[in-house]
């Protein structure tokens, strides 16, 4: 009796160690981010960049670092908001793509942000733009248009989301009027 | 130790293979009401919309875009902002088997899509969830010009506002601490275990 508890002790320590090595794989991991691969891959540059973006009302207030896709890897950073620098600069016609991890110092609370809610974000000019939520929603990695060039102006912030960071939850918003 | 340990690791492996398992029938990337492709084919800032899957009408914008021959994707906006995603998949060359690994995925089989201002063949609907500005014109949509009467859509079970699934479990550095020490633990209470028996 007493070797089948230990038994069963064994094989849940390592289902549990085993799972816990795969969540922190998935936590760290660059893949975590991405979207499957674009055609929109063309790299710019912008002579300004965005520096801070804020969300009020989801308490985020977080630096922005430039940042592109290299051989299908996304760049991502533990210390704020991504930039994605092949998207359109804010405030200009486009998409201007953000994303970051769904860690509680960084992106955790984008989920409660909701239409209506104001997005600011700060240039390293000094120049601010303020962007309306427009829509929100929880799409596949394949869905790829969410971050495809636009005809109009554009700000779109995602992180990731659902089981096992799976899905992607897009923050759709369009300049305040 | 060695067994144990190469246990771990191949359930590490195994669980890294779970979340790339695909179906026989490959459903294509869809397109998002967020972010619309695709050619606009019915836009109404106002009215009552139907909707598979649900007998009840809902008051609300709708647009519908031809994605592809064999797609469409409707994007219904109630005052609420509680939007609704339909995605349209024409099922006219479908087998019986390609059809059940739809339905299996949440997708309806709508025997005929006249009804839905569609084309009078076979489709399939599955309904999501997106938020909107729900004040009878999503996205700020300009005047409405129809040439369809496709009815709207909705979701039975998502009618919360920002329903959304829930962040990542990997998301929170404190959920994968608590389950390497829950790990941790239960394989010394294993290996005490034995030890004594």
């Amino acid at each position: 009796m007493k070797k089948l508890f230990s038994s069963s002790f064994l094989f849940l320590g390592a289902f549990l160690l085993a799972f816990g090595f795969y969540l922190a794989y998935l936590r760290y991991s660059p893949k975590t981010l991405a979207f499957a691969t674009t055609n929109s891959s063309k790299q710019t540059s912008h002579a300004t960049l965005p520096q801070a973006i804020k969300i009020k009302s989801a308490n985020i207030a977080l630096p922005v670092f430039p940042s592109k896709i290299e051989n299908n890897r996304w760049e991502t950073t533990p210390s704020g908001v991504s930039f994605l620098t092949t998207s359109a600069k804010p405030g200009d016609t486009g998409n201007s793509v953000f994303y970051g991890h769904n860690w509680s110092s960084i992106l955790g609370n984008l989920d409660k942000v909701k239409p209506g809610d104001i997005i600011e974000v700060t240039m390293d000019t000094g120049k601010k733009y303020m962007y309306e939520v427009e829509y929100t929603a929880t799409v596949d990695p394949t869905q790829t248009s969410v971050i495809e060039s636009v005809r109009d102006t554009r700000l779109t912030i995602y992180t990731c989301t659902g089981f096992l960071d799976t899905k992607r939850f897009v923050v759709v918003a369009k300049p305040q009027k | 130790m060695k067994k144990y340990l190469a246990i771990v690791i191949a359930m590490a492996c195994l669980l890294g293979i779970f979340p790339k398992s695909s179906f026989a029938a490959e459903i294509p990337a869809l397109s998002t009401c967020v972010a619309p492709t695709g050619t606009l084919k019915a836009d109404h800032n106002s009215g009552i919309h139907g909707v598979p899957g649900d007998t009840n009408a809902y008051s609300g914008s709708d647009k519908v875009y031809t994605v592809s021959d064999n797609y469409a994707m409707q994007c219904f906006c109630p005052d609420s902002g509680n939007g609704i995603q339909t995605d349209w998949i024409k099922a006219t060359e479908f087998t019986q088997e390609e059809i059940k690994v739809y339905t299996n995925q949440g997708y309806i089989y709508v025997p005929n899509g006249a009804a839905w201002g569609l084309s009078s063949t076979p489709y399939l609907a599955k309904n999501s969830s997106y938020t909107c500005k729900g004040n009878g014109g999503s996205g700020g949509s300009s005047s409405s010009s129809s040439s369809s009467n496709v009815g709207g859509a909705s979701s039975t079970n998502n009618s919360t506002s920002g329903s959304v699934l829930g962040l990542a479990t990997t998301g929170n550095s404190l959920f994968v601490l608590s389950v390497f020490i829950a790990g941790i633990a239960s394989t010394l209470t294993g290996i005490v275990l034995r030890k004594k028996a």
